[in-house]
């Protein structure tokens, strides 16, 4: 059967498909063979699919998943977990950027500067002695990993792997408790926990201990961070998924 | 795409563990489906917000009318077929009632010739980078009337067969077979400037 161009179009995206039949899938092949135009648009049309069903492209951005999980926490009913330990409700920013906002007094000019520093180092250590009076360090441990990668390692977390922590090392470090949920730590906890998991041997199934205290943005102010052996209920836990 | 069977009944077993109350078998299926899921949202809404709402009220829908889920259907087109409705009333609220009118796209012959028709390069994303290519989907993407990203999202990002699309999207297979050739050629028309390896024209 000897097709035209514009025959050769209309089944172009059936043919990619594989839904013609033997007849005119043959007869597109052949008009292929003889036609300088229509191959070329087949070959880039399948190109244009396969690009569409990349999931790379489109992709969903970081941070989305978390936020999805902690919408669904939200919106599923009471959550299981206790409150001091439940994730702040929007993705954590960077530390940084939250000191800079604090003794962000660019606006403030001349004499008034000095003062208005002054006013924030008697701030600042008057809210540093009330944190350390309401909160005394407690003791924790959990799975350990970051926060990109708890989104899809959320029912998996010990197998998430060592090589991997070692690459996210710029996502923030957190742990994971025994209802799953994902409680990052703060700068200092950080470092820890790269210098731990760059000491470690171990392929995955990395646990944490902490003594720490909560912050009011829900991050745990690391004192101080080991590497420990997970508990025999996480143990039993992630070997029944 | 057919879906391996086993993937079916893993998606069974985990709604039915979720419909007991177990949250960690809904969240199993949180993370098999929110890529996909955000992916199709993305290419209806074409805003990465709107996405990311889609998805949320779409898994949230889904766990309040779980136990309405039977099993005679995929729970991937049942999730998509929610997943759809909600993009389609976010598409509405934002856009008034314009969103009725470019549902029917005119089916003309024009748009189907291809006027730009050189070879492409190949590995586009690893020549343009991530961004450009992100930008240049969005770009396709936008010209396309709803009606035709629709049978796209579900086609080739989320890979439902013809028939599925087509119980999805309440129209005939044939419909389906001629919405996906007109917007694949579309899209591949509006790429084939940046994507096109110069000089090599035919």
């Amino acid at each position: 059967m000897s097709i035209s161009c514009q025959q050769f179009l209309a089944w172009v995206s059936e043919y990619l498909d594989g839904e013609l039949g033997p007849s005119q899938a043959e007869a597109m092949q052949e008009h292929s063979r003889g036609c300088a135009r229509c191959p070329v648009v087949l070959a880039t049309t399948r190109q244009m699919v396969r690009i569409l069903g990349d999931e790379r492209n489109l992709a969903m951005p970081e941070g989305a998943s978390l936020r999805l999980r902690q919408a669904l926490d939200q919106g599923l009913g009471e959550s299981l977990l206790p409150t001091q330990l439940r994730p702040a409700a929007a993705t954590p920013k960077p530390k940084e950027k939250r000191r800079a906002s604090l003794l962000g007094f660019g606006a403030v000019s001349g004499s008034w500067r000095a003062t208005a520093w002054a006013a924030a180092i008697i701030l600042v250590f008057l809210a540093v002695g009330v944190a350390r009076w309401r909160a005394s360090a407690t003791t924790t441990s959990g799975w350990l990993i970051d926060q990109h990668c708890f989104a899809a390692f959320h029912n998996r977390i010990a197998d998430h792997p060592r090589s991997c922590l070692l690459r996210c090392a710029d996502s923030t470090y957190g742990l994971v408790d025994a209802k799953g949920n994902f409680t990052p730590f703060d700068a200092k906890g950080n470092r820890s926990a790269l210098a731990a998991v760059q000491a470690s041997s171990k392929p995955d199934h990395l646990w944490v201990t902490v003594r720490a205290t909560m912050s009011s943005s829900h991050e745990l102010e690391v004192q101080n961070l080991e590497l420990t052996q997970p508990t025999d209920a996480a143990l039993a836990a992630a070997n029944a998924r | 795409m057919a879906e391996p069977v086993a993937v079916v009944d893993e998606d069974q077993g985990l709604v039915r563990r979720a419909c007991a109350g177990e949250r960690d078998a809904f969240y199993a299926l949180v993370s098999r489906y929110e890529r996909p899921l955000y992916r199709s949202a993305l290419a209806i809404t074409r805003n990465p917000a709107d996405a990311e709402e889609v998805v949320q009220e779409t898994f949230l829908r889904a766990y309040e009318h779980l136990a309405q889920f039977r099993g005679e259907a995929k729970f991937q087109t049942w999730l998509t077929q929610i997943a759809l409705n909600t993009a389609r009333m976010k598409l509405r609220k934002n856009h008034g009632g314009l969103w009725e009118s470019l549902d029917e796209p005119r089916e003309t012959e024009d748009g189907m010739l291809p006027r730009d028709v050189v070879e492409w390069r190949e590995n586009p994303e690893q020549r343009l980078g991530r961004e450009e290519m992100e930008s240049l989907l969005h770009h396709a993407l936008n010209g396309l009337p709803p009606g035709y990203r629709e049978v796209v999202a579900l086609r080739d990002i989320q890979m439902l067969s013809t028939q599925e699309t087509a119980e999805i999207l309440g129209m005939s297979v044939a419909n389906v077979k001629t919405r996906l050739l007109r917007a694949r050629l579309q899209l591949r028309e509006r790429l084939a400037g940046p994507l096109g390896r110069r000089g090599t024209s035919v």
